[in-house]
């Protein structure tokens, strides 16, 4: 063995040996000292590996806290993962569904015998897509726009146009319009027919026919002015619902909707 | 396609083990470190991101434990070398003992976990202390601290963070000093 060094490394220093960051003379002593200093190599190991213990007995991470941030990463990862599968998507298809009146209140899909049961959404929304895309035209200026909410008072400025996303439970890009096995995850890519100014940060607010609306936590509005909306298959019921997105803030505010109706077993 | 944490099913089944397992732990490294406590939560928040996108690069070398550790000592590195991206309370705190490079009290040794013995090792130790000492002490600087260290117990992974090197690097070192100390010692096994 060598000769020990007298004085002990401090704690910062044996913190900043774990990550190579002192200069390497005096991280030479220090691992010289090391070999000699029971106290000094015991605590180091104690370095060395994630800790067991809070830093201080006031220091708390509750259950609540823990799951809201694994809430977090799982959406993060959900929404990441659904760009992934958006971006190998053909372009948008057509989806069953029938002509509604308004944009509010679609027609439900029926399920056909011996067929899987499915989602259907209103059709005017792709139509909306498609009109935009082709530089028709502004659908604000189409008769069912801007139409008062009546729930929330506000003016819906823009018919939202969407894409129609699944994924089954281990990952499969089962795209299309069957309901999704159980486990698996809803995901929705939708994109502003309008790009909200400088908005970075869109409010998803679930509306069920004839029940609650539950707002959703923000979602990134990325750089194609899409946002991914990915809800346990679990979590959805069967029902009629409108989706809204709000971004823009109070001085350019955007509103968008669309219609889908949940029809599966 | 490859199933990863980022899937659905078992892989993210796996992730949600760990996170569930070890997201206090990684907390408390950051605050240790000198973290606030909300930007230790983000910073563990990206320690299990990352995991989840390196999923399939983890070698089994050691526990996922420890490859999380790994990670977040990582982003910890960064965080140091970019301090605007995380900050960190200005001062640096002991959080479990006297740190100003006094005296430490001796007998304040944490517990450990047990370590696997190496019976490589272990057979090197019945070998003359005195002999064995004078042949390790000539072995290069790297090797000889390789080798005391892993003759006080330490695992693979502990020394490779003592000495700034990778595992593999420990195993390389430990391996050629092994070699020159059979030689020196007159091929003993």
């Amino acid at each position: 063995m060598n000769n020990s060094k007298p004085s002990h490394p401090s704690f910062a220093e044996l913190l900043a040996l774990t990550v190579d960051e002192l200069p390497p003379q005096r991280a030479d002593e220090i691992r010289e000292h090391l070999l000699d200093c029971a106290a000094c190599l015991a605590q180091m190991r104690e370095l060395l590996r994630l800790p067991e213990s809070p830093p201080s007995p006031d220091f708390v991470i509750s259950d609540a806290d823990q799951a809201a941030a694994w809430s977090r990463l799982s959406a993060t990862l959900d929404a990441e993962d659904a760009e992934e599968i958006a971006e190998k998507q053909p372009p948008l298809r057509a989806l069953p569904g029938g002509v509604p009146s308004k944009p509010m209140a679609p027609p439900v899909a029926q399920p056909r015998a011996g067929a899987a049961r499915r989602f259907s959404v209103g059709w005017l929304p792709l139509a909306a897509m498609l009109l935009v895309s082709a530089g028709i035209g502004y659908l604000a200026r189409q008769p069912h726009f801007p139409q008062k909410d009546p729930a929330a008072g506000a003016e819906v400025t823009h018919l939202l146009s969407q894409e129609f996303l699944l994924r089954g439970p281990a990952g499969t890009d089962d795209s299309g319009a069957e309901c999704p096995p159980a486990g698996g995850t809803y995901v929705w890519v939708m994109t502003f027919t309008k790009r909200p100014a400088d908005a970075t940060e869109a409010q998803v607010t679930l509306l069920r026919q004839g029940g609650v609306a539950i707002p959703l936590s923000p979602k990134q509005i990325n750089d194609k002015g899409q946002v991914v909306l990915a809800l346990p298959w679990d979590s959805i019921e069967n029902g009629k619902y409108t989706v809204e997105l709000a971004a823009g803030g109070d001085a350019a505010p955007i509103r968008e909707q669309f219609p889908i109706t949940v029809d599966c077993p | 396609m490859a199933k990863k944490p980022g899937d659905r099913g078992s892989g993210r089944d796996e992730l949600e083990a760990l996170f569930q397992q070890s997201y206090r732990k990684v907390v408390y490294y950051f605050v240790r470190a000198g973290f606030t406590a909300e930007n230790a939560k983000d910073a563990a928040q990206e320690t299990f991101y990352r995991a989840s996108r390196g999923w399939d690069d983890f070698r089994g070398d050691a526990s996922r434990e420890t490859w999380l550790y790994e990670i977040a000592r990582n982003i910890y590195k960064n965080s140091l070398r970019d301090g605007s991206t995380l900050k960190r309370q200005g001062v640096e705190v002991s959080i479990d003992s006297p740190s100003s490079g006094g005296e430490r009290d001796e007998r304040a040794v944490p517990e450990l976990p047990a370590t696997q013995p190496d019976p490589e090792w272990q057979a090197m130790r019945s070998e003359d202390a005195d002999r064995l000492g004078k042949a390790i002490a000539r072995l290069p600087d790297h090797r000889r601290r390789c080798v005391e260290l892993r003759l006080l117990d330490l695992q693979y992974d502990e020394i490779a963070g003592i000495m700034g090197i990778s595992i593999e690097t420990v195993k390389s070192h430990l391996y050629q000093a092994r070699e020159s100390l059979r030689k020196s010692l007159g091929g003993s096994d």
